[in-house]
């Protein structure tokens, strides 16, 4: 079997959907798995020997082709053809569009297979999911909403694969980059100064302040500045203020750095990303257009830290919309400072306490739940029934979009006891008798808006019988409106199934 | 008139009518440098148009740089039997055309078949002095910034019979917006239109 995985997005986007190459290859061990990815990701292979064969697109050329006048007009149309003829010669039997872009739909649409999963377009234009995780993907990933899943976890559910391991290893050329630089044998403090982004950076005197105060706040402990090649004259200058070493590296010396150290603290970056394939403990700096909730660190156990502030996360595009960059200035580098001396030894306990005496951060500690999904749970605890909604929330739309409501078991009661677990272990202690109260508000609510959505579809069926309207436009509306119903119906019986098992254990 | 002269580090150079066709000096440092500015698609296409033979330098240059076809457009006769003196290129790779207009250029079997596939052109601005308005006419039809160029490029490409007469104002540079709205692509395969609704979202 032959298949394609298809990530036409930046290199920390390739590299948060790795473990959906791990989950295919248990899946299918004996199929061959190729990507097509653009030329800057290229970096990865071998670091990733996953993976057979790498197909890239420049962008960057292609893009140029279109503008420059110098450039004939179809170059560009006639390189992108003969590259994508050349994959179709390869007959895959399955491609995996891990792209929620219009351009990767056209090229996934173009390119033929006997399967496919994820955005496609037909040669009418029309935009083919194949899998409802990705329908949702579309619907709801534009929306600013705090029920999202991490973006991993649903390229996992609608590959129908489980999360395995993060299938990066460094080579012995990456090894050996990170012996040049004579580290000594101690604990290490790894700092990823800068992003690509402006808005997601802390600031360089924010860096230089937390530095100096890690560092006397742990004698014993080295701190190392991690940069590539295009950010060395600003790390340099950072390094100089603090007496931090420099580590200037290929992202294959990156990852064989981060493999051999203890703590990375770092903004939304691909080095964050790269550090789920170690064991180093991360403390994520949320700044800007960073989006946690997306694209948050995936390893268990790591630190969020985010300023409570309404504009966060901000969209990618466009400038910073306050007069300062409040953001970064809510993230105070004696905060953070401590934050990473507490994580720096598991110390979940303090952790606990400084998230409680902030009121201008939050502090998330990532987590895997039970029910199969990445959690990023506000240890602040201020709304345990906010966190028991988004479980819920959860588990309601795995149902859905699993489609599990099709089978004539669900599972409801298996499901139920993992919740009791993850409520358990997310608010231990916590007194149920809040808690069942607020489930029969939730299931009352619930079943309204059930009720109301069933209504709904009803008349909408009745009033649409007979009218010469247009019928796509007519399915897609009743899909809709069916799909909330369904979801509501699902989410009623959750809930009920919950509050037995928790009368039961009471 | 056309002249062989041997430069400062023994390289033959042409010089016409007074005009050097490359440094002196070093012409092929100069044909690296003039190469290091054009290094665009060419890893990938299977065609490169060169517009002038200069000295051949930069063809030698080229030769090393890809694996496409190189196509030389060339007017002077005597030039092209010069630099063969200097020069040995290599048939299957190399083919030099004596072109002295547009018409001539798309009748030539090998410009007509390096059309047909990806291709870039690239200009050598030392030989064009003496033929500005040809090389520039050579450079707009392969470029196909136009609507007469463009159709026929596109022709060739898909062998149909389109339409003459231009949709898009013929004093306006083409965009691959007009690409997608011109019934040459309308006309073309449905799968090829997909191609270009991809590029387009490259350009938003």
């Amino acid at each position: 079997m032959k298949i394609l995985v298809v990530s036409l997005l930046r290199l920390g986007d390739f590299i948060q959907v790795t473990p959906v190459l791990s989950g295919l290859s248990h899946r299918f061990p004996k199929a061959r798995i190729d990507v097509l990815t653009h030329k800057p990701v290229r970096q990865l292979e071998p670091m990733l020997p996953l993976v057979t064969k790498w197909w890239t697109l420049d962008r960057d050329e292609l893009q140029s082709g279109l503008g420059r006048a110098e450039i004939p007009m179809l170059t560009s149309f006639a390189v992108l053809k003969e590259q994508l003829d050349v994959v179709n010669l390869e007959n895959y039997d399955l491609i995996i569009n891990l792209t929620q872009t219009q351009f990767s739909g056209w090229i996934c649409g173009y390119l033929q297979s006997q399967g496919k999963l994820g955005l496609a377009f037909d040669v009418r234009g029309r935009a083919l999911f194949h899998s409802p995780w990705f329908r949702y993907l579309d619907r709801r990933a534009q929306i600013k909403s705090e029920d999202i899943f991490n973006y991993t976890d649903i390229f996992l559910q609608a590959c129908e694969v489980q999360y395995k391991s993060w299938p990066l290893t460094p080579t012995f050329a990456g090894q050996n980059e990170v012996k040049a630089l004579n580290l000594a044998r101690k604990p290490t403090l790894v700092a990823q100064l800068f992003t690509s982004d402006d808005k997601k950076n802390w600031g360089r005197s924010a860096w230089i302040e937390f530095i100096q105060r890690f560092k006397a706040q742990e004698p014993a402990w080295q701190v190392v500045l991690l940069g590539s090649p295009q950010e060395e004259a600003r790390v340099r200058e950072v390094a100089r203020e603090t007496g931090a070493h420099v580590a200037i590296l290929s992202l294959d010396g990156a990852l064989a750095l981060l493999q051999r150290s203890d703590v990375l603290v770092s903004g939304d970056t691909s080095i964050k990303h790269l550090a789920n394939a170690s064991s180093i403990r991360v403390l994520e700096l949320s700044l800007g257009s960073s989006d946690f909730l997306r694209t948050g660190i995936y390893k268990p156990d790591s630190l969020i830290l985010q300023g409570k502030l309404a504009c966060a996360p901000c969209p990618h595009s466009g400038a910073c919309s306050q007069p300062t960059h409040a953001c970064a200035e809510t993230l105070r580098p004696e905060t953070v400072a401590l934050a990473a001396q507490a994580l720096a030894h598991a110390d979940w306990k303090t952790l606990n306490e400084q998230s409680r005496a902030n009121g201008q951060v939050t502090y998330l500690r990532t987590r895997h739940l039970e029910t199969g999904f990445w959690f990023a749970a506000d240890m602040a605890v201020g709304h345990p029934l906010r966190t028991v909604e988004a479980i819920v929330e959860r588990c309601t739309w795995k149902f859905l979009l699993n489609q599990e409501f099709k089978r004539p078991l669900v599972e409801f009661g298996s499901e139920t006891v993992r919740l009791e677990n993850e409520i358990e272990r997310l608010l231990p202690g916590s007194s149920r008798a809040p808690l069942l109260t607020h489930l029969d508000f939730m299931e009352e609510e619930t079943g309204r808006r059930h009720d109301t959505a069933a209504r709904a579809l009803s008349r909408f069926a009745r009033e649409q019988a007979g009218r010469a309207f247009d019928l796509s436009q007519i399915r897609h509306q009743q899909t809709q409106m069916e799909e909330d119903a369904r979801q509501a119906e699902i989410k009623v019986k959750l809930i009920r199934s919950l509050k037995t098992r928790l009368m039961e254990s009471t | 008139m056309i002249e062989t002269i041997t430069g400062d580090k023994g390289h033959k150079v042409i010089r016409r009518a007074g005009r050097l066709l490359a440094s002196g000096s070093d012409p092929v440092a100069e044909a690296i440098a003039w190469l290091a500015r054009r290094r665009a698609f060419l890893d990938k296409v299977k065609t490169v148009f060169v517009l002038g033979l200069g000295s051949g330098y930069h063809v030698n240059v080229l030769l090393s740089a890809t694996s496409a076809h190189l196509v030389v457009i060339e007017p002077d006769a005597a030039l092209i039997e010069a630099v063969a003196a200097i020069h040995t290129f290599p048939k299957n790779r190399v083919r030099v055309e004596c072109v002295s207009n547009s018409r001539s250029l798309r009748a030539a079997v090998s410009v007509r078949e390096g059309v047909k596939q990806s291709f870039v052109v690239l200009a050598h601005p030392p030989s064009q002095a003496d033929r500005k308005d040809l090389f520039a006419d050579c450079a707009a039809q392969l470029n196909g910034r136009d609507w007469g160029s463009l159709t026929w490029q596109w022709k060739l490409k898909e062998g149909q019979m389109l339409d003459s007469t231009p949709r898009v104002d013929g004093h306006t540079a083409l965009t691959i917006y007009d690409l997608e709205q011109t019934e040459l692509v309308q006309n073309s395969e449905e799968r090829e239109r997909m191609l270009i609704k991809a590029l387009r979202e490259l350009v938003k």
